[in-house]
């Protein structure tokens, strides 16, 4: 994604960050699921002997534990054929004039330092397994802020990072949380102190470079009571034949009063697996908002969750996927709510064309206790041709009488009518749909930062140009 | 049956449950104490030749992972329960009242031990009408029992339809055919008072643009004793036909139930379909609507009123086979004591189902902090000229409105109990047939009398009041 910059693409309809660099790299563990991989991942991180023995302990959950056999398709999904491990550089950089050359272009290419200056209160890029840049305004640093790449965080505030690290997404949740902890390198190490508004976001940039990479960022964001924060991530990678896998894990605890909002905007090649474990615990009277938009990858199965289990915490998911050629979107979101007076709404909007399947997932559950909860859940659904496909898998369980839960769910074909209207105002066809297509995602992307916003509506238009025969 | 949804299913740990023990001189003697013809005892060995090789479900398979299985005791259930004397129990005279007093075009009542009435008006039994119980169809018109048993619902779907199809004893097939219209409403009652397994199936057929309406009631005494209730229930909707079958469910509070029924509905077929459940201590239901030609049309409407521990689970499919298909599903449930509600359902619009309409509704009313609800609405579309939408809306009773009622001087348990006759009257609105409306109404009523009567608190079993003869004594 480039957020203000002009993406560099050779024409309508193609992907325009399928660009890649040569593979020079300091270290490149050797493919497949390998115990001494981890051994020399946590070595050459000079890890605290805690670390080293939990992603072991990950690593045999990992194995031990089958393959989903629900969501998408994984069958074609070869362990063996991933590197897990891949070192571009020998640290994390806080100037870019720092960066080793080729990885600083292609950043200059998506844009990335012209943002930070404009926009950005401070930024992290990850390439293949490690953060090479990192960097906050000063101003937030006195403040307290942290914001650091989750490796330095772990050698910098290393106290803080064990008591955090896995309590809220723990290894034994699913295989590729496991997975994640046994591999984990990158990803942010957030705090923002008590009472402390960081009024610009702070963004995170995720590229894979090399061909059949695995990436497994990790990342914990802390805010503390009161305090309020904006998290944008975003991702792409080149164009291969050959699969690559994403697997991030992302651990946020928003405190009493805090307000956090995580946005992502996913434009992986369409052959990358994203298969990513977002949750946060939310604290009394604490919003959670997660803004997720799912324009790439082949396969993405990501369920943002809230836990609610602060009295009157409140808990958002914007949800919008785009599933094109040969594109599965499995994704949702998911709402606990553990105290009294919680609420929490899900907004999902998917569209599919040529082919393309959307999936929404998603769980709401009122536990005995959270009396007087409230949850509302949305979902729509476009379908843009005879070859796509949707479908809709949510979960609503309450041990609660004073309750009130609405869920609704809508798939429709785009309007004939509407078409018909605007090409009765002079707009072509493709024109057209792109419209009705715009305005069927406005809900999202009126929530996106402006210069996202714009970025998002110029990605829907290259998915849907060429869509109409 | 429906593909297989591709919903997520649970972990791998099963509790292994032993399906219930059946020798072949078992299956011999009920085809020798029923005097059936060969071919019908020889399809109850073929279903038993594929029983031996199924399992039990695991507590993980997706559709199975709410209901308690194994805490059921299957394989201790006795066969032969009912050949004890002194086992069965009368019927009780409020259930005989005929649903439409002299309209009623025709009435089965099948009880413990066979056929306790069948009758049905001559002329309509003149113009080919068929409406009487399995035992007899199968001799008297073996050649449409035999094209049609399990035409609908094979005996292989799951070891539940197996031994149905090897162990049912009661039953009964409506044939109406090609043009009959007939519109005075048919009535069965099936009482099956005894302990231990037994199971019953029901095959309905409408030829083309035949047309008719049916009540269907299971009920049996409350028992202190395990019993088990299977049932297999086909609806076959030919080009331009209209069936309107509603069933209501009054099983004892000692009953399990678990049961398959299915429809299909052909050119410009309308199904209006429903039930009304209130007793057992569980049930599993399976529903499936194939619309599989053009212009299919079903409607289905579905109340349940549960208290104690009781629990229900269902499972919907409504399948969009043809272009210009509708479905239209709507179920709503009242939940007290430690009642708990599971309702799955899924609205599938295959490929070439072009134009499909399908809406899926589900309304839970919880007036108790002990009870359960769980909801999972499926959409899977895979056609784009498609109209698909789900509701579900769970909660308590709306503390404003209760208070209006009661600033009008109406006490709290009567006001509660009005807000609750509210929220069913939406789906009672659906029951076809004004005669059998009338008698679901009376029989809802009966249970929200007892309900205030019981302060809406958990009660065991007030399933009796909801009996034809109680529901005058309230009404």
């Amino acid at each position: 994604m480039t957020p203000n910059g002009k993406p560099q693409w050779e024409g309508p309809g193609e992907y325009p960050y399928g660009f890649r660099d040569p593979e020079e790299y300091l270290y490149r563990s050797r493919p497949g699921l390998h115990r001494e991989e981890i051994e020399e991942i946590s070595a050459q991180k000079n890890e605290p002997d805690w670390m080293r023995k939990l992603r072991l302990e990950a690593f045999d959950h990992f194995l031990a534990r089958p393959m989903p056999t629900w969501g998408g398709n994984l069958a074609d999904l070869n362990f063996n054929d991933i590197t897990f491990y891949i070192r571009p550089s020998d640290r994390t950089q806080v100037s870019w004039d720092e960066v080793p050359e080729a990885i600083k272009r292609t950043f200059d290419r998506l844009g990335i330092p012209e943002a930070e200056r404009k926009l950005l209160a401070g930024v992290g890029a990850q390439y293949e397994s490690e953060m090479v840049y990192h960097n906050v305004q000063q101003a937030l640093e006195k403040k307290g802020v942290i914001f650091l790449s989750s490796d330095e965080g772990l050698k910098k505030h290393p106290d803080v990072f064990k008591e955090f690290f896995g309590t809220v997404v723990p290894h034994t949740d699913n295989k590729f949380a496991a997975l994640n902890t046994a591999f984990w390198s990158g990803g942010s190490f957030v705090y923002v102190p008590p009472g402390v508004h960081v009024d610009l976001p702070l963004q995170a940039y995720f590229r894979l470079n090399a061909q059949g990479v695995g990436q497994f960022e990790r990342t914990l964001i802390l805010v503390d009571e009161g305090a309020s924060v904006h998290y944008v991530e975003g991702c792409t990678a080149p164009v291969y034949t050959r699969d690559s896998l994403h697997s991030g894990v992302i651990e946020i605890i928003v405190r009493r009063g805090a307000r956090m909002r995580y946005t992502t905007i996913q434009n992986w090649s369409t052959n990358v697996y994203n298969l990513v474990t977002q949750r946060a615990l939310v604290g009394e009277d604490a919003v959670m908002e997660w803004v997720d938009s799912n324009l790439g990858s082949r396969l993405t199965m990501k369920y943002p969750t809230c836990i609610l289990q602060g009295k009157g915490a409140h808990g958002e998911i914007l949800s919008m996927a785009f599933a094109g050629q040969g594109q599965h979107q499995d994704a949702g979101g998911k709402m606990i709510h553990l105290a009294p007076g919680t609420s929490s709404k899900i907004t999902s909007k998917s569209i599919s064309k040529a082919g393309g399947r959307s999936s929404y997932r998603g769980l709401v559950r009122i536990l005995h206790g959270a009396a007087g909860s409230k949850s509302k859940v949305v979902c729509d659904a476009l379908l843009l041709d005879s070859d796509a496909r949707t479908d809709t898998y949510p979960t609503i369980l309450t041990e609660e009488a004073r309750v009130d839960i609405g869920h609704e769910a809508t798939v429709s074909k785009i309007g004939q009518e509407q078409l018909f209207y605007l090409r009765s105002r002079g707009l072509t066809e493709e024109e057209a749909v792109t419209m009705v297509v715009s305005g069927f995602i406005e809900p999202l992307v009126k929530e996106l930062p402006m210069e996202y916003a714009i970025e998002m509506n110029r990605l829907v238009q290259m998915q849907m140009s060429g869509s109409v025969g | 049956m429906a593909r297989k949804s591709e919903r997520a299913s649970g972990s791998s740990d099963t509790i292994a449950v032993k399906p219930p023990a059946l020798t072949d001189i078992q299956v011999e003697a009920i085809g020798r104490e029923t005097g059936e013809p060969g071919w019908m005892v020889d399809s109850r060995r073929a279903a038993f030749e594929h029983y031996r090789r199924m399992n039990m479900p695991s507590p993980t398979d997706e559709a199975w992972r709410r209901t308690e299985l194994s805490q059921f005791p299957y394989s201790e259930l006795d066969l032969d329960a009912l050949a004890v004397s002194g086992k069965a129990k009368r019927i009780p005279a409020s259930w005989l009242k005929p649903v439409a007093g002299a309209r009623t075009a025709g009435k089965l009542v099948l009880e413990d031990r066979g056929v306790h009435t069948a009758t049905l008006d001559e002329e309509l039994s003149r113009s080919g009408v068929i409406f009487m119980p399995f035992s007899q169809a199968v001799r008297d018109h073996p050649d449409l029992v035999r094209d049609l048993m399990g035409s609908v619902i094979p005996s292989t779907v799951d070891v539940f339809t197996a031994l149905t199809s090897i162990i049912f004893d009661s039953g009964f097939l409506l044939h109406i055919p090609k043009g009959i219209r007939i519109d005075r409403p048919l009535q069965s009652l099936l009482w099956s008072s005894g302990e231990g397994l037994r199971a019953w199936r029901l095959l309905v057929n409408l030829e083309e643009d035949a047309e008719v309406s049916l009540l269907h009631e299971v009920a049996s005494p409350d028992r202190s004793v395990h019993a088990a209730r299977l049932d297999v229930v086909e609806l076959i909707v030919r080009p331009g036909a209209t069936l309107r079958f509603f069933m209501t469910q009054a099983w004892g509070g000692n009953v399990v139930r678990v049961a398959h029924e299915k429809a299909v509905v052909h050119r410009d077929g309308r199904l209006i379909w429903g039930n009304a459940n209130y007793g057992a201590q569980s049930t599993k239901v399976f529903t499936t609507m194939d619309l599989t030609e053009q212009g299919a049309a079903a409607q289905w409407s579905g109340l349940h009123v549960l208290d104690g521990d009781q629990r229900a689970d269902s499972s919907t499919a409504q399948n969009h086979l043809a272009p210009k298909t509708s479905s239209d599903l709507l179920s709503k449930g009242v939940l007290l004591g430690a009642a708990q509600s599971h309702a799955s359902g899924m609205i599938r619009v295959e490929p070439d189902a072009a134009g499909a309409d399908g809406y899926q509704g589900n309304r839970i009313l919880i007036l108790s902090d002990r009870a359960k609800a769980e909801a999972l609405p499926g959409l899977e579309i895979l056609s784009d000229d498609v109209r698909c939408t789900h509701g579900v809306s769970i909660g308590g009773l709306d503390q404003e409105e209760l208070f209006y009622i009661r600033s009008r001087g109406i006490p709290e348990e009567e006001s509660k109990a009005l807000l609750v006759e509210g929220f069913l009257e939406g789906v009672l609105r659906r029951v076809p047939e004004e005669e059998i409306r009338q008698r679901v109404h009376l029989a809802v009523g009966a249970k929200m009398k007892t309900m205030e009567a019981g302060h809406l608190q958990m009660k065991e079993s007030v399933r009796k009041q909801a009996e034809p003869d109680a529901q005058g004594a309230h009404s």
